[in-house]
């Protein structure tokens, strides 16, 4: 039988990552919450084995991660319908890649007010972008993964991929130079 | 000396720069702050989820005396099912629960649990005897009619609702 004071910690240490991924993926807190109740709900049911264990919060953010893309499955089609509007910020068409020429990017360190307007950046990117941009970066998945897990091709992808990245840049340019290291 | 550019470049993407930038500022997010109403949210839907009645949970977490029950009801059920296939019991003129218990080697053993199976069986039988076979033809083809029309319906609305969340 699990111990309830043990798991309440269980969740107090967790509940942070578990949140992050989920609201970085879903990019809404309301969901983010039903998906975190539902990963430690089963993370109940295995506490036994996780409890103490090294590998409890790889499991919790693997279980996360699957409860979200799930969860988009689920809504796959409303999801498509909406994030295949064109924003303003999209100027229609395929769109060149283009790359800069790499001393155009320094590495930078963020203040908090530059982590709190990417974290909104993120949030308002289109589903389908934002979503290939978090399992890229925050879930480490590659590309032919992701285009695997969504059921979307390659180049989709990368293209969504690409745009979330310029799209954060550009959100960035107005400040980014006076922090560069 | 600790080179901060080094730890954050992207090691899948050295000739991108555009991605190198974008795994180094996404890298220092820190996690974000859960509201302070999940944690006792959480906690609520574990004791729910734990003090839930033995219907809700899965058949191993049932009382014990219940799984006899239920593997009891199951086993009659197949009991039935193999005698309505098997219509062997007017060609040679034995009795359904002859027919139910001689079937049911594996469960000869427990003897007692076969005879109850056996009467279990052997009611069910006298049940559908009493029907115009067509009548049963046509009774289980309405049901399944109905319950392929239902489902057909409930996915659609389902769809159409949202796909529904699947949440507590």
């Amino acid at each position: 039988m699990s111990d309830p004071a043990q798991f309440e910690a269980f969740v107090l240490a967790y509940q942070d990552m578990v949140f992050s991924t989920a609201t970085r993926l879903l990019g809404s807190d309301a969901e983010a919450q039903d998906v975190a109740q539902e990963a430690f709900v089963r993370a109940w049911n295995h506490f036994p084995n996780l409890s103490g264990s090294p590998t409890a919060g790889g499991w919790l953010k693997t279980v996360t991660r699957n409860l979200c893309l799930n969860h988009l499955q689920r809504h796959r089609a409303r999801w498509k319908v909406f994030s295949d509007f064109t924003r303003e910020d999209d100027e229609g068409g395929e769109r060149e890649w283009e790359i800069p020429a790499p001393d155009t990017f320094q590495d930078t360190l963020l203040t908090a007010d530059q982590r709190e307007l990417i974290e909104r950046a993120l949030a308002r990117l289109p589903d389908d972008q934002r979503i290939a941009l978090a399992l890229y970066h925050f879930e480490d998945m590659d590309y032919a993964d992701i285009a695997t897990h969504l059921g979307v091709s390659l180049g989709k992808v990368k293209t969504d991929i690409f745009r979330a990245r310029e799209t954060l840049r550009k959100k960035l340019q107005p400040t980014r130079d006076s922090v560069g290291v | 000396m600790y080179n901060l550019k080094d730890d954050m470049k992207d090691p899948r993407h050295p000739e991108d720069p555009l991605a190198r930038w974008a795994g180094n500022v996404l890298g220092q997010l820190p996690d974000r702050t859960a509201p302070p109403s999940l944690a006792p949210r959480i906690l609520a839907a574990v004791a729910r989820h734990a003090n839930r009645p033995w219907y809700q949970r899965p058949w191993v977490q049932w009382p014990v005396a219940l799984q006899w029950v239920a593997v009891a009801l199951m086993l009659s059920a197949i009991a039935a099912a193999w005698g309505l296939l098997l219509p062997r019991a007017d060609a040679v003129g034995t009795t359904a629960a002859e027919l139910a218990t001689s079937q049911l080697d594996l469960v000869r053993p427990v003897g007692s649990l076969a005879s109850m199976l056996g009467a279990l069986g052997n009611a069910l039988l006298l049940i559908l005897r009493g029907l115009n076979s067509w009548v049963t033809v046509a009774g289980v083809g309405i049901l399944a009619l109905f319950w392929s029309t239902t489902l057909g319906l409930g996915t659609a609305c389902w769809r159409l609702a949202g796909g529904g969340s699947g949440r507590d």
